[in-house]
């Protein structure tokens, strides 16, 4: 594999909770690489903690505990500065509405070293780079419609040549065509230039079609890990599969209605520094009294892929007997 | 008759000609979804329902009624009688539609004093009923709380029973579930096409998530530029999609199943502050024929679909639907 670019463990964020002596474990004993020049999709329910790591990962949020090394760096917090960007979801937010597009697009670039003349020229370059007009750089944020601020949020992310870009919902406002064109456009990007980019989104489906691999999130833990074929195509933890049965596909079924199967709504729950078991035993099917008392450690799955849950090998050989099944069931109608 | 009638919509703000003809009907309840790219007019659309259009914007429609009676004009006081009352709506954001200094209980109780006539002490039992009703646990001391003190999906499912529970002929949502989590979004549609069910709401419901078109919509208007482009059964939208727009916006929905990458639509909608000549999607369309650039289709009837493509004219020959590159 690729060469490692950046190496959590036990990386947590705790913060204070509403309790005395209990903290909120928004990311808690997280162990994380990511690799040179991959896209890490990061999926998981609300408030499981998945922006909170990206703003470490960013530098933007202090851990509270664990280690965040950045590989062939020496001191790690000055070199992130420039090594790791951050596009967030909301694009006129993080652009200074009184400043011309292409003057936010050159901030990056810095002070020193680059002349004015180089730093034109390359904003110019990545302006044509995500689609958006010469024109466009000396407008203002409120100029531009929410796909064209979109792309400039992008641009103005890889334009210093980082190493790391995390991206937080940056695709979850737009329509599809928009979204579709900057999905290609990220894989472009980071095919040409090798930065590595840590995707974080509610949509599934986008996720599957942009990362190499994916963690899913639940309660400030990683639950699953593995390539994202391996992750969307066959889930193993319970909780995956869960998610991913709530994933409303666009298609129709036969009855010419598409019905997801969802659990009833139920209450939601915090994830607390004093929890004890598995944090999604209250929710799973599958949970034995065991499941509460001891928390599930990552194990390496049969496909190779790794999972947090102490009935692993039953699910696993639950699958294997049921593609069987299905594999007699086709042979003896043949 | 259609409870709701809109025909050929038009909204002028300013130089920009922002709505350029929207037609759709919709009847008691029925869902429709309204799809399309970002900034083609869904939320004024929406806006103009509850008569809430920019100041200065020039409103014209052929028709524009509900339950038969024309609705008045816009900016109009006579809208204080429809609104909330005839016609609610959802927002996207829930946080920014309640007021963060007062309790949800408070709030849910004030509404319906003013839209059921119930005293303030009915009111607040009714408001603790309604939340015993969305499964949320601990209602009493629930109602008690700040809208910060809920989660997002919570929320929405208080928004939608609050809009609900005043009985509205017609429901507009404006993107209801793209804050939420998938599981959280399930739940919320849930809870929305059960209660419309319940009390025979129109609903119509805007969203850029064909996957929850699939799952919750009778029937699709697709707009581009300000007008409304196809229009038929979510069946037919899915399964007969007519207009080049709406073919090139499904192969843009990213897919779960397949390793499928989605197509982009290349190019940009037209600048709505010049005129349009021609079909709106003429530059982007990769079935674009001469016609098209010089002559505006209009939205015809087909079999039960309407569709504004000149492919689709049901005086033109067969043979113009298929396109040249196959
Ligand atoms: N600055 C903060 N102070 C206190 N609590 C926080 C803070 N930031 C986040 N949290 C809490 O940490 C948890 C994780 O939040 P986070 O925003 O990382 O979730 P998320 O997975 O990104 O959710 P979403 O999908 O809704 O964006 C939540 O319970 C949140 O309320
Ligand atoms: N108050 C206003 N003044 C001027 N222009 C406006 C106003 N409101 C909307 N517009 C413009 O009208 C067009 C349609 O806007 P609208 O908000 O209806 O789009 P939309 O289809 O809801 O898009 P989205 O999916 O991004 O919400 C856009 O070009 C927008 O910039
Ligand atoms: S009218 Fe012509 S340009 Fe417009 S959508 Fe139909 S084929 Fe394409
Ligand atoms: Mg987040
Ligand atoms: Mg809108």
């Amino acid at each position: 594999m690729a060469e490692r670019l950046v190496s959590m463990r036990g990386l947590s964020c705790h913060f204070p909770a509403a309790e005395a002596g209990v903290k909120l474990a928004a990311v808690d004993a997280v162990d994380l690489d990511i690799y040179a020049g991959e896209i890490l999709g990061l999926v998981g329910e609300s408030g499981s903690g998945k922006s909170t790591l990206g703003r470490m990962l960013a530098g933007l949020q202090q851990p509270s505990a664990g280690t965040l090394r950045f590989h062939g760096e020496s001191d790690a917090g000055r070199a992130r500065i420039s090594s790791v960007q951050m596009v967030f979801q909301d694009s006129y937010a993080s652009l200074n509405p009184r400043r011309r597009i292409i003057d936010s697009l050159m901030e990056p670039l810095g002070v020193a070293r680059v002349s004015t003349r180089d730093k034109l020229s390359k904003a110019a370059k990545w302006l044509e780079r995500v689609g958006l007009s010469r024109d466009a750089g000396e407008r203002f944020p409120h100029e531009l419609s929410g796909g064209q601020r979109q792309r400039v949020g992008i641009a103005r992310a890889f334009i210093a040549e980082p190493r790391l870009v995390v991206c937080d919902e940056a695709v979850s406002a737009l329509d599809v065509s928009v979204q579709a064109q900057i999905i290609n456009l990220l894989q472009d990007i980071q095919r040409d230039s090798g930065t590595a980019i840590v995707f974080i989104a509610h949509d599934l489906a986008v996720v599957r079609s942009l990362a190499d691999r994916t963690a899913v999130m639940y309660l400030g833990e990683i639950v699953e890990l593995g390539s994202s074929a391996q992750v969307f195509s066959r889930p193993l933890h319970p909780y995956t599969r869960n998610l991913l049965a709530a994933h409303p596909e666009a298609e129709l079924n036969s009855q010419g209605r598409h019905r997801r199967k969802v659990a009833p709504a139920q209450e939601r729950r915090l994830p607390l520094s004093n929890d004890s078991g598995c944090r999604y035993a209250p929710r799973c099917s599958l949970a034995k009294p065991f499941c509460l008392r001891t928390p599930p450690a990552l194990a390496v799955s049969e496909a190779g892929s790794e999972v947090a849950c102490h009935r692993l090998r039953e699910i696993e050989q639950y699958l294997a007997s049921r593609a069987a099944k299905a594999h007699d069931d086709e042979s003896s109608i043949l | 008759m259609s409870l709701l009638e809109v025909e050929n919509l038009s909204l002028h703000i300013g130089a920009l000609h922002a709505l350029r003809g929207v037609s759709f009907s919709l009847d008691a309840g029925e869902c429709r979804a309204l799809v399309g790219e970002s900034g083609c007019g869904k939320s004024l659309t929406a806006m103009s329902l509850l008569g809430l259009t920019p100041p200065g914007a020039v409103f014209h429609a052929d028709a524009f009624t509900l339950a038969g009676e024309v609705l008045p004009a816009q900016g109009s006081p006579a809208w204080r009688r429809h609104r909330g009352a005839d016609i609610a709506m959802i927002f996207q954001n829930p946080m920014t539609a309640l007021n963060p200094t007062q309790t949800v209980g408070a709030q849910l109780a004030e509404s319906f004093v003013l839209h059921r006539n119930l005293g303030r002490r009915e009111a607040m039992t009714a408001a603790v009923a309604l939340l015993e009703r969305l499964a949320i646990p601990q209602p009493a001391q629930r109602a008690a709380q700040y809208p910060f003190e809920f989660s997002g999906g919570m929320l929405q499912r208080v928004m939608i029973a609050m809009a609900v529970a005043c009985r509205p002929k017609l429901l507009i949502a404006d993107e209801p579930t793209t804050a939420l989590d998938v599981t959280v979004q399930a739940e919320v549609l849930t809870l929305l096409a059960e209660l419309q069910r319940e009390q025979g709401t129109a609903l119509l419901f805007i969203t850029h998530d064909l996957g929850v078109v699939a799952e919750i919509a009778d029937s699709v208007t697709v707009m581009y530029a300000g007008e409304s482009v196809e229009s038929g059964s979510v069946a037919q939208i899915f399964n007969r999609t007519a207009h080049p727009y709406s073919a090139a916006l499904r192969a843009a929905v990213p897919s779960l199943k397949q390793d499928r990458r989605p197509e982009g639509i290349v190019g940009s909608p037209p600048d709505l502050r010049r005129e349009v000549t021609g079909c709106a999607f003429a530059p982007r369309c990769r079935q674009r024929m001469a016609i098209c650039e010089d002559t505006v289709p209009e939205f015809q009837c087909g079999e039960g679909q309407r569709v504004r493509c000149w492919r689709w004219h049901p005086d033109h020959p067969l043979r113009w639907r298929e396109a040249e590159n196959g």
